[in-house]
């Protein structure tokens, strides 16, 4: 992530101190990049979960699909997935949510 | 007193932006420096606002060597260089942050009545117009009221009614308090229209080439003999600094261009 010089200078300019350059200027403008990493590493995070949970776990999604696939239950296969999409869009959700008071000043064509 | 005492720059590259810059501006005054692209006008601006420090020389305002950005230097770019994620107020109130709120308050609110953007203040910079947001760039850097304003070519990146207009607002909010201004640009008339002393500079290295005083009354008539008079004179020493003078017929050293934009 880096931050546009010229924006920077504005700071240089007004003389500001190096936490209130980070606090007025550097976060702010890192702000729309690390929520949008924030969200990509969620998704990768539950992947992982799951996979991890294939691998000798006795609880947890990843279980149940093993689970479901070794012993013939697809129901419960689907079931699986179908959580694991709603909580990976409700956690998603939750990031845009807390984020957005933040990243209101975007230009950005998805606008409600 | 603003003094640049034989200030140079050299870049990393070895190349010589500036060299042996020499020049005092009155507190008050308003000097306009022109020049071919490369003569280090960019260099001496940022010079003076401590962004960049000199290789050579010093700048000295009112006996304080400036190497740092400073409280009385204020500057304006080319871009207007807003915060996007302030309001419009909270971008002229930025410098302010060591007064008590209600004094930001007031002193925002009046600045920007004076550029006259006061129901602009709760909008985001990306919702206004290129000559409105250079407006509110204007108010951020007058709002602390500094003793000198530096100002790098900040109209040329509008039309030419916008800049008309931001030219004559300038100098109305220049006689608010007088601030000494320095400010760099490619056009002749703007120039002009400013300027108490035009200083022409000269590329490679950038040094001063030759200062026109420039004492028409105002307001200034873009249209008038006297101003169309000073205009050439002023033509005829950025040519000859890019050694492209014209010789006429009769001997005497002529402009080769007579364009009203210098690039």
């Amino acid at each position: 992530m880096s931050v546009d010089r010229k924006i920077v200078e504005v700071g240089r300019v007004f003389r500001l101190s190096g936490p209130a350059m980070v606090r007025r200027i550097l976060l702010p403008a890192v702000m729309p990049t690390y929520v949008i990493s924030l969200r990509a590493g969620l998704g990768l995070g539950w992947m992982f979960v799951v996979a991890a949970e294939f691998l000798g776990a006795s609880t947890g999604l990843g279980f149940l699909l093993i689970d479901g696939q070794q012993l013939g239950k697809p129901a419960q296969i689907v079931a699986a997935i179908v959580a694991f999409a709603i909580l990976g869009k409700a956690t998603d959700w939750l990031i845009v949510l807390v984020s957005s008071p933040f990243l209101r000043w975007e230009d950005r064509f998805a606008r409600t | 007193m603003l003094v640049l005492d034989r200030v140079g720059k050299t870049y990393p590259n070895g190349v010589r932006a500036l060299e042996g810059l020499s020049l005092a501006v009155a507190p008050g005054e308003i000097l306009v420096t022109i020049g071919g692209s490369g003569c280090g006008k960019s260099t001496m601006l940022r010079a003076i606002s401590g962004l960049d420090t000199p290789t050579q020389g010093k700048v000295v305002l009112d006996g304080t060597v400036i190497t740092a950005p400073h409280e009385k230097i204020g500057i304006v770019f080319q871009e207007p260089r807003l915060l996007p994620w302030l309001r419009v107020a909270d971008n002229v109130g930025f410098g302010l942050e060591q007064y008590p709120k209600a004094e930001r308050r007031t002193r925002v609110a009046g600045a920007l009545d004076r550029v006259g953007l006061t129901e602009k203040a709760r909008v985001w910079p990306r919702e206004l117009s290129g000559g409105q947001a250079q407006r509110v760039a204007i108010a951020r850097a007058l709002v602390p009221r500094p003793q000198v304003l530096l100002l790098d070519e900040p109209f040329s990146a509008l039309d030419a009614f916008t800049r008309a207009d931001l030219q004559d607002h300038l100098l109305d909010l220049w006689a608010d308090f007088k601030p000494t201004l320095v400010m760099v640009t490619h056009d002749v008339d703007e120039a002009i229209v400013l300027a108490d002393r035009v200083m022409v500079m000269r590329p490679r290295p950038g040094r001063v080439y030759e200062e026109i005083a420039c004492d028409l009354p105002r307001p200034r008539d873009r249209q008038s003999a006297a101003f169309d008079f000073v205009k050439r004179r002023v033509l005829a020493a950025l040519d000859r600094s890019l050694d492209r003078a014209v010789v006429t017929d009769d001997g005497e050293t002529r402009a080769a261009a007579g364009g009203g934009l210098w690039w």
